[in-house]
């Protein structure tokens, strides 16, 4: 084998296999370094295998691709139906009328122009601010420190269906998330209640965790925890069917879901 | 043939966040803990490649590569950009870095993308020196003095088996010249 290379290629290849190294000259973008990058990341990742990332690093990730789905969908929204389409549609003829004849003045024009921003103004003003993603917002509580994440386990109710799920509560914020799967819709005079469990008030009620209703069993649903008194030690979580308009206390007669006994 | 999760991400879909970080969450992390100085390094440069890889998605053309290939070109280039930033490293640390050092040998992977597959079968044809060399350089971000240093070899053998080591792999791996790169499909990234 000739021991030597030409030292442009050399070159390519020290600047793929030890680009890591602050010397290092960058590569030189060419077809043939690309074929080498590929070929390095390939190995790269043929070295690395496979280790399950720390939980708390997963949900970091799980949280930035979620938050970029949402800001993604709200880019691809405003460019479908955003504010450009909008104005076209409140000026009607302002572009036809300008191309069928010549601008007969200075002072029309500058006027329209005026009126197409203040209504561009108009439309981001009273436009409804985007609704919170509870997925982002569950996934974000979840990658900061503290937090508890608790499984659900079917309450003795028959109303509990299959239910799956978990609870995510932040005792430093005072605020959660519900996640359900498999809990069975009841009727519309009916809503779902959550209580909580305060291991610091063990003579007291469980504390009123807010109403929700759930329209798709089979689909996953996530409802913010809206306590109504504040939590000192969260010792478990029990979702209640009650009358629509809720309970002080519940008499506990259909317990569909706990968390933490 | 396996859905595309990154046109699915960069159409904003949150199930494909879910499923991608299942499929290459473990296999990024797997590098940026060998490449990386401490676990903490490891987590932010882990976390920097999946958010660039976000960004990205909507350059990603199937016809020009895999995902797998897309990716990992970026958590490379990511975790380059981290290692020149930061400085090569004094060998004493890499001494101190038992745990970086010590994870697991290629051979011993299971469930192995099919190209990731191809590479790791490559990479056994190689000679075994040639092998060793671009596993602590393209593995382990090793630079050619640490390479030199810790398997005994002078410097200039340390870049001959790398170069020899990665021409020999791009011919078994079989990189088409039309082939554009993963991190430069539609536009490509810095």
């Amino acid at each position: 084998m000739n021991d030597h290379l030409d030292p442009q290629l050399e070159l390519m290849l020290d600047a793929v296999v030890f680009a890591h190294e602050a010397e290092q000259q960058p590569r030189v973008e060419s077809p043939q370094s690309r074929e080498f990058e590929r070929a390095a990341a390939l190995a790269a990742a043929a070295f690395a295998g496979a280790e399950e990332p720390p939980k708390a690093l997963a949900n970091r990730l799980a949280a930035s691709g979620l938050q970029f789905c949402a800001e993604r969908r709200r880019t691809l929204a405003n460019a479908d139906g955003g504010a450009r389409p909008r104005l076209a549609s409140t000026t009607p003829g302002f572009v036809t009328g300008a191309d069928r004849a010549p601008r007969r003045s200075g002072t029309l024009f500058g006027f329209l122009t005026g009126l197409a921003a203040a209504l561009l103004i108009w439309f981001f003003a009273t436009k409804p601010p985007a609704p919170v993603d509870l997925s982002v917002a569950r996934q974000q509580l979840l990658a900061s420190s503290g937090v508890q994440q608790l499984e659900w386990k079917a309450g003795p109710s028959p109303l509990s269906g299959a239910v799956k799920g978990d609870v995510v509560w932040s005792e430093a914020e005072q605020t959660g998330y519900l996640t359900f799967e498999g809990l069975p819709p009841v009727g519309p005079e009916q809503r779902f209640q959550l209580w909580i469990v305060d291991g610091a008030r063990k003579d007291s009620d469980p504390v009123d965790g807010g109403l929700f209703a759930i329209t798709d069993a089979a689909g996953r649903t996530i409802v913010p925890i809206d306590a109504k008194l504040p939590v000192a030690k969260a010792a478990a979580f029990v979702v209640t069917v009650e009358d629509k308009a809720g309970v002080v206390v519940s008499k506990q007669k259909h317990v569909v879901a706990i968390a933490g006994l | 043939m396996t859905d595309l999760l990154l046109p699915q991400i960069a159409a904003g879909e949150p199930a494909a966040i879910d499923k991608f970080l299942a499929k290459y969450s473990s296999m990024v992390w797997g590098l940026a803990r060998r490449f990386c100085r401490s676990a903490e390094d490891a987590e932010d440069a882990t976390q920097d490649i999946f958010v660039d890889v976000w960004r990205s998605a909507e350059r990603f053309d199937p016809d020009a590569g895999s995902e797998v290939t897309f990716l990992m070109t970026i958590a490379r280039r990511r975790l380059i950009d981290r290692a020149r930033r930061q400085g090569r490293r004094p060998a004493t640390d890499l001494l101190e870095d038992a745990g970086t050092i010590a994870a697991p040998a290629a051979k011993d992977h299971v469930e192995l993308h099919d190209e990731v597959q191809r590479a790791h079968d490559a990479l056994a044809q190689l000679r075994p020196e040639q092998r060793e060399v671009l596993d602590l350089a393209l593995g382990h971000g090793r630079t050619h003095q640490e390479i030199a240093a810790s398997i005994g070899i002078p410097l200039g053998t340390v870049k001959s088996h790398a170069r020899r080591g990665l021409i020999r792999l791009r011919e078994m791996l079989g990189v088409s010249n039309d082939d554009q790169p993963a991190d430069q499909q539609k536009g490509g990234v810095s």
